[in-house]
């Protein structure tokens, strides 16, 4: 019981799908990149473009699968009966629980060593990157010196020279001679690289040889040219068979052109097409600077016009020197003349003549003064003195001596002279004194006759 | 007594004849008048006569120039 619960849980049960997808990793791991030779049978190709057959030999058969994309690049057709060797991997289709031969690539058998060989090299070494455009070395634009490496024998080399020689005369040129098929070939052409390379002087070289067979290019073929180019510093164009063979050495080159002649052309340059760009470049360059030259030039005259000779800088100055210095004395000459003027007319109005006449002015003024002050002062006198006579003649007049010339006369009584008016303190015999007009009467009073008074 | 100015001495003069004029005064103040009033006269008179004398003297020095003026040769010109 124990054991066959044991038994139980140990074994394994697959569903279809399981098994089927375990069979299918195991065998599509297992062959993923397989070569394959057999002879086609049962060959069909489908309305979608893929070619389904088999692959027989005398004891066995798998089916086979040629997909479209990789069908179109087939450069034979496929048929049965073809024996034919094959590169592709094991697939497993579950639905049908069948497995198939899926193929990338196919050849016809008997040319299949030669390609298997080459398509081995190429897979190696575009592994290793000798392919890679990052290690392409770009191309003189102008070699000053080209080696061809070539047969020097046949229609190749005396075509490539004529191009050479046609695009640009009086190039340079160096020739390997190199033999380009047969044994040793791949030797002479990967030492000739390597001479070319150690010596220099060359900045190009053109490996190239003429259409052949799979055969007759196995030297471009070989590992040892392939790894010659790589490794040469200078730049390598290949020319080599027809458009449609590809070699290593293509693979491998700088640049790969498709026939040597079209090396040759790549190579260089057309050197009339080159002159004529030249000469419109030349033309273009006159025409968009002739104008700013021209100007420069212009330029060039007007400071050159400007540039003077010291010597003439010198007569120059002088020149103006001189004119400066007639200026100064026309200026001076009449600033001069103006104060002559001014002097003279200051001068007129220095003479004493006005001053004289405004002398004798001032001298008839004064006199008139004169005149004036001594004639109010005369006629003042005058009328003082009039003023004063007028009252001397009114004195004279109230004078009471005057009425003694009409008769009357003034008593005194002696020795007082008292003037007498009345008889009053009179004695007779007193002496009085009698006035007169003219002379005095001494008398003694004889009577008296005492009386009111007259008149 | 100071000297009497011409002027306050004719004042003078003039109040005494005013004053006989009027005829009421006692013969003996008149007299007195009379007599002072022809001495104011009198000096009066010098006064007039002293200042005619000094007035002629000035104004007869004065009919010459105050000052002379040397005159240039171009005086006319």
């Amino acid at each position: 019981m124990g054991t066959e619960l044991q038994e139980k849980e140990t074994r394994k049960i697959y569903t279809v799908s399981e098994l089927t997808s375990e069979i299918r990793s195991c065998l599509e791991s297992a062959y993923p990149f397989i070569w394959v030779t057999g002879e086609i049978s049962n060959f069909s190709k489908a309305a979608s473009g893929h070619l389904y057959f088999s692959l027989k030999d005398a004891e066995a058969q798998i089916a086979a699968i040629l997909f479209k994309g990789q069908a179109r690049q087939l450069r034979f057709q496929l048929q049965s009966g073809l024996r034919i060797v094959g590169l592709g991997r094991i697939g497993v289709y579950p639905p049908r629980g069948s497995y198939q031969l899926i193929l990338e690539y196919v050849e016809p058998m008997g040319t299949g060593s030669l390609q298997l060989a080459f398509e081995q090299l190429k897979l190696r070494l575009g592994a290793e990157g000798l392919f890679d455009p990052a290690h392409k070395r770009p191309l003189p634009f102008l070699p000053h010196r080209i080696s061809l490496v070539t047969s020097p024998h046949g229609a190749v080399i005396h075509d490539m020279l004529k191009v050479l020689g046609r695009r640009y005369p009086n190039l340079h040129l160096e020739i390997a001679p190199v033999r380009v098929q047969g044994n040793g070939a791949a030797e002479e052409i990967a030492r000739a690289l390597h001479r070319i390379a150690m010596q220099g002087k060359s900045d190009l070289i053109i490996l190239a040889r003429g259409g052949g067979s799979l055969e007759d290019l196995a030297a471009f073929n070989t590992e040892e040219v392939a790894r010659a180019i790589f490794s040469c510093h200078i730049p390598v164009i290949t020319g080599i068979g027809h458009e449609t063979d590809y070699t290593i050495a293509d693979f491998v080159a700088d640049l790969r052109a498709s026939t040597p002649t079209a090396a040759a052309e790549t190579a260089v340059p057309d050197k009339a097409e080159l002159k004529a760009t030249l000469q419109s470049v030349t033309i273009s360059l006159h025409r968009t600077f002739g104008g700013s030259i021209q100007n420069l030039h212009r330029d060039i005259r007007n400071l050159r016009e400007r540039l003077l000779h010291p010597s003439r800088h010198l007569v120059l100055s002088r020149m103006r020197l001189d004119e400066t210095q007639e200026a100064l004395l026309r200026r001076f000459q009449r600033i001069r003349t103006w104060k002559q003027h001014q002097l003279a007319w200051m001068l007129r109005s220095l003479s004493p003549a006005p001053l004289v006449q405004k002398l004798h002015r001032e001298r008839k003024a004064h006199m008139a003064c004169h005149k004036n002050l001594c004639f109010h002062a005369f006629s003042r006198l005058h009328g003082q003195r009039m003023l004063l006579n007028g009252l001397h003649h009114r004195l004279q007049n109230l004078g009471p001596f005057a009425i003694l010339g009409r008769g009357y006369a003034v008593a005194r009584k002696l020795p007082e002279k008292t003037i007498l008016s009345h008889t009053g303190g009179l004695s007779p015999g007193d002496a009085v004194e009698i006035q007169l007009a003219a002379g005095f009467l001494r008398c003694r009073i004889e009577e008296i006759e005492h009386g009111k008074k007259n008149l | 007594m100071a000297k009497k100015t011409f002027e306050e001495a004719l004042a003078q003069l003039q109040g005494i004849v005013e004053e006989l004029e009027k005829g009421d005064l006692a013969l003996e103040k008149a007299i007195r008048k009379f007599e002072e009033g022809m001495k104011l006269s009198r000096y009066c008179s010098d006064c007039l006569d002293e200042a005619e004398a000094r007035l002629t003297r000035l104004t007869e020095s004065g009919e010459e120039a105050p000052f002379s003026f040397e005159t240039g040769p171009q005086e006319e010109a």
